[in-house]
């Protein structure tokens, strides 16, 4: 009795689409085998054909009115396309964790080189007035100088008449001298808490023990 | 976009009324066929090409190499009436021994309708017919496009071994078709 390839593969051959083995087995059986290879011959035909039909219109069909409408209506949907065509959203930044770890550490690394590069008198100004607003003293002076050196003049109240307006905040108040002359001064009552600027400010706040009135006097120097 | 061997070439840059005028005539044809074999209606069809070209159209800038447009526009027509079919829950599996026999697939047609069609267009839509829409779809993009299994496999979304059993059924669906009408 003769065993037949089965339709499916005998399909699968005519196009290749057999595995390389089987496919060996079916072309050697075909080879044999007068019904196996009519039928192979006849799925060829088929394939043949139906590539060739697939290339013809269905009948009856007006292909050039029918072409003519698709394109008009390709053109108008593009058109319409275009017009309803949505703006391009604006972007929205959003900075990561590791751009901002980023940009904090250049700023850290900007900031201490402004320190280490400011004259050394003006740092050191600034870190005692820094001190002094930490602890909560007033014994430093914030002054404002037109056209003196810091370096040259930074050795204490005594020196002030030399700088021209001095605001100076002390524990008693605010004061401005010039030329030995004093402004301002104290309260009443000690301030609670002074401080004081690099641009030549202070300030300080007052409590009236009797009343509990608080008072904030400030000066500027211009 | 330039003359090259009988064919049009299109060059990278978005394409101009004129040009655009011109690959739709160059491919209307190609591309109709195309769907109207898959979806199997001539309504069908005309939307879904008119839907393929608009979509290529909108898309010039996603086409890398332009000398393949005819390839990457049938894509778009394939995948278009494949969505379409999906959509419209017609896609479906059939065994070969469930295949119903040919006159009576369509309660329209009769046997003696059949056998009268002697028009050979009818006679492979018909043939068509039997097959279930992912047979037939796997059919013409691999016979008649003459795509490798595994493009037609990656057109269907599914694995190159369906596909072969796709296409031995619907071969074999067609045969028994033709045979019947024949005898």
């Amino acid at each position: 009795m003769v065993t037949h390839i089965a339709e499916t593969d005998l399909a699968l051959y005519v196009s290749g689409d057999l595995r390389l083995l089987r496919r060996a087995a079916v072309g050697f059986h075909a080879g044999r085998c007068e019904r196996c290879r009519r039928r192979m011959e006849a799925y060829r035909a088929d394939r043949d054909q139906t590539r060739k039909l697939a290339g013809e219109m269905p009948e009856g069909l007006d292909w050039q009115r029918l072409a003519a409408e698709m394109s008009a209506n390709i053109h108008v949907g593009l058109a319409a396309g275009e017009c309803v065509a949505r703006r391009p959203e604006r972007r929205i930044l959003r900075v990561s964790w590791r751009p901002a770890a980023i940009a904090a550490g250049m700023v850290a690394v900007m900031t201490f080189a402004w320190w280490l590069n400011m004259p050394a008198g003006t740092s050191g100004q600034l870190g005692r007035a820094m001190s002094a607003i930490w602890h909560g003293r007033a014994n430093f002076a914030a002054v404002a100088s037109r056209d003196a050196s810091w370096d040259a003049k930074r050795n204490g109240p005594a020196s002030f008449a030399s700088f021209g307006p001095v605001v100076v905040a002390t524990p008693l108040g605010i004061e401005l001298r010039e030329n030995d002359n004093v402004i301002g001064g104290s309260e009443d009552s000690a301030p609670v808490a002074v401080s004081a600027s690099m641009q030549g400010s202070a300030s300080a706040r007052y409590v009236n023990a009797d009343t509990g009135q608080m008072t904030i006097t400030s000066v500027y120097v211009q | 976009m330039s003359e090259a061997q009988g064919s049009t070439r299109y060059d990278a840059t978005p394409l101009s009324s004129d040009q655009q005028t011109r690959f739709v005539s160059e491919n209307m044809r190609r591309i109709f066929l195309l769907i109207y074999r898959i979806v199997g209606n001539v309504a069908d069809a005309q939307d879904l090409t008119q839907e393929a070209f608009i979509k290529a159209l909108q898309r010039q800038d996603q086409l890398k190499d332009l000398e393949k447009a005819a390839h990457w526009l049938s894509r778009i027509a394939s995948n278009t009436a494949i969505d379409f079919l999906r959509r419209s829950g017609r896609v479906s599996f059939s065994d070969i021994d469930d295949m119903p026999e040919p006159a009576t697939t369509s309660i329209e047609h009769s046997p003696e309708q059949i056998l009268l069609r002697a028009e050979r267009r009818e006679y492979l839509q018909d043939g068509l017919s039997v097959l279930t829409e992912r047979e037939r779809t796997a059919l013409l993009l691999r016979d008649v496009e003459g795509l490798p299994a595994a493009e037609v496999a990656a057109r269907l979304n599914c694995s190159k071994a369906t596909v072969r059993s796709h296409i031995a059924n619907a071969r074999v669906k067609f045969r028994r078709f033709a045979a019947r009408r024949d005898a």
